[in-house]
């Protein structure tokens, strides 16, 4: 596979969950959770393509299995309103027992996987890159998406002109829940195709935590994430690439460059200058409690 | 007749109790399912857990070695929280403290033990909280969100441990994955044969420290006054940079004490997989614990035996090889006690319409 093939494949797996995350936060809900959701995806995918011998109906159950955990997450973010922080946490920590348990039966390398198309990329890339447009005209110009955007903003506001917060938040970490699923579904058919258990580094890397920060990055746009997603993906293939060219440094040291690269985004996107454009939700990570 | 939630004031501990104890009720009978799956009466499981984690001689011991592990860690979120500031980096703090531990006795291995071992509890200290100060400063002057940089950090601080130890200059030759050995007047001894390291006094001395810190002290009353209300803190005088830095280096200074209790009083030298996501349990401990740092002792202790028992199910005669799944245990258990924080911070009232 080239370069820029591994590339695209890469980035393909931040911009999934984060496309999720950024309509979960839309909403004003906080998904801290992702890793938890990914994991579940990916589960639940190689469980019933392995079962079924058919991958689509993995990549179903991958995003049933992800929009599962999102709605556990909105029953205690949004019904109980406990800290959604909190709650990711629970979620992500649940998400790993789970896998690591219930995956045992799975570990090795995957019976049935997503063959590429085009290009050595496979359908499931495209579908994620036709998402990319279909979100930014959702939020943006739909009455849909600007109730979505209104209760993220100020849901007080929003209640006051008939909006049902809880209702339009659910669907938020829904649709964050089964993308995230669908990113797992994806890596584990189609990007990574083999299953291995470790609670340090499980098949995700850690790289839920980066499409987490890269909404930040995005200051919520959907095409500023996609622009993201491809910086991200490059960087995380070059590091494996670097490593052949400069082989005296530890290939570790490599790996902590996508992760300082995006705390020093996010000190940038934090200045005077960028905050008054980045337009975070206002609401973000509030529990919405009525007459407050 | 319609259903109102009315926000709490104050939890009376009655109530407190009676949540936590209805909340072990219901993760018990969850996870009941998943006994009933591996052909293990769920009576039986519970009783197994509970009797190898606090009336075993060796599960004691094993429980307290951990709480001595945990309790740092869940200090580590509760005093940045109290300012409202979220510590989710415990785990990559952690990482830095076994890493400044292992690397001092490294460097001064003829140090008498007496001198070594406060170098290198000072040395994880000022690593961990010097981690979590770059959060803390962040936060406090450029309002960067410290919930993702925490996250982001906690990876680069794992892969410097992997960097040092796996196939690195800290590799020991014959356990590959692993540093060599701390020299032994780097290992903190431990009481009597129990395998309890002194940390355990270091753990509940600060706890208690704290918690007249936050409750006496001038500067506990300022990060409670910023956790309450930002902007009223702001007004009073009280500089936010400045409590972000200290909540953060405290935060993290604690969190690298754990680090080096794993690193000299557990292991005996850095391991790339030193935590298991400890650092995230402080975060759900702290909560449970309603971010006391008293009560914190009794919630590591309690969880952590829970969680040691059924992790050593395979160790009970009655139960066996049959079971494996203590890493969903844990998962349950967590997700239904931060549920239950809903009955803790409301009450549900049953009122007449219009009424």
């Amino acid at each position: 596979m080239g370069f820029f093939t591994m590339t695209l494949t890469a980035s393909m797996f931040f911009l999934l969950p984060a496309l999720g995350e950024l309509f979960d936060q839309r909403s004003g809900v906080l998904n801290i959770g992702l890793e938890g959701m990914i994991l579940m995806g990916v589960l639940a995918a190689v469980a019933t393509s392995t079962e079924t011998g058919n991958v689509w109906l993995g990549v179903v159950a991958g995003m049933a299995a992800g929009g599962l955990m999102g709605l556990i997450h909105g029953f205690l973010s949004i019904s109980l309103k406990v800290n959604q922080v909190v709650s990711g946490t629970g979620i992500w920590i649940l998400g790993v027992g789970l896998t690591t348990y219930y995956g045992l039966a799975y570990v090795g390398p995957v019976k049935h996987t997503i063959a590429p198309i085009i290009g050595g990329l496979t359908p499931l890339f495209f579908v994620g890159l036709a998402l990319v447009p279909i979100f930014w005209f959702i939020l943006s110009k739909t009455s849909f998406g600007l109730r979505v955007r209104s209760v993220g903003e100020n849901p007080s506001v929003a209640e006051v002109s008939g909006i049902n917060i809880s209702r339009t938040r659910y669907i938020g970490v829904l649709v964050g829940g089964m993308l995230s699923g669908l990113a797992g579904a994806y890596l584990i058919l189609a990007y990574a195709p083999s299953w291995s258990i470790s609670w340090r580094v499980p098949v995700t890397e850690g790289r839920g935590f980066i499409a987490l920060a890269l909404v930040f990055f995005s200051m919520w746009r959907p095409f500023l994430l996609l622009v993201g997603s491809f910086a991200f993906g490059t960087l995380w293939i070059m590091g494996w690439y670097l490593q052949t060219v400069l082989p005296g440094i530890p290939i570790h040291i490599f790996r902590m460059i996508p992760y300082l690269v995006t705390v020093a985004i996010l000190v940038l996107i934090s200045t005077e200058r960028f905050r008054k454009r980045a337009g975070t939700p206002a609401a973000l990570g509030k529990p919405y409690f009525r007459g407050e | 007749m319609r259903l109102r939630l009315e926000k709490r004031i104050a939890v009376p501990p009655r109530v407190s109790l009676m949540v936590a104890i209805l909340s072990l009720v219901l993760a018990f009978a969850v996870f009941s399912i998943v006994f009933l799956q591996s052909g293990i009466n769920p009576l039986t499981g519970y009783k197994e857990i509970f009797r190898l984690a606090f009336f075993t001689k060796y599960g004691l011991y094993k429980v307290i070695e951990r709480t001595a592990c945990l309790l740092p860690l869940t200090l580590a979120f509760i005093i940045p929280v109290k300012a409202g500031i979220w510590n989710i980096g415990a785990e990559g703090q952690f990482y830095m403290g076994a890493i400044a531990a292992t690397g001092i006795s490294f460097a001064f291995p003829n140090l008498p033990m007496g001198v070594l071992i406060p170098l290198m509890i000072l040395g994880a200290m000022a690593l961990g909280g010097g981690w979590a100060a770059i959060v803390g400063y962040l936060k406090g002057k450029v309002g960067v969100n410290e919930i993702v940089t925490t996250l982001l950090l906690n990876y680069v601080a794992i892969l410097t441990s992997y960097t040092l130890v796996v196939n690195g200059p800290w590799t020991d030759p014959t356990r590959v994955p692993y540093s060599r050995q701390i020299p032994a007047n780097g290992c903190i001894p431990q009481i009597g044969n129990t395998g309890i390291p002194y940390t355990i006094f270091i753990a509940i001395g600060l706890a208690i420290l704290l918690f007249f810190f936050l409750k006496k002290t001038r500067l506990g009353y300022e990060i409670r006054a910023c956790g309450h209300s930002p902007a009223g803190a702001r007004y009073s005088g009280i500089s936010f940079l400045k409590i972000s830095l200290i909540t953060m280096l405290i935060g993290g200074a604690l969190a690298g004490i754990a680090g080096f209790h794993q690193a000299s009083g557990v292991l005996g030298r850095l391991r790339y997989d030193i935590s298991k996501g400890w650092g995230f349990y402080g975060i759900v401990f702290g909560l449970v614990a309603g971010l006391n740092p008293l009560i914190a002792i009794v919630v590591s202790f309690f969880f952590m035996g829970l969680i040691y028992g059924a992790n050593n199910l395979q160790m009970s005669p009655e139960i066996g090889m049959k079971f494996g799944g203590a890493a969903v245990f844990i998962g349950v258990m967590f997700v239904i006690f931060i549920a239950s924080q809903f009955f803790l911070r409301y009450k549900i009232r049953w009122t007449r319409r219009g009424g």
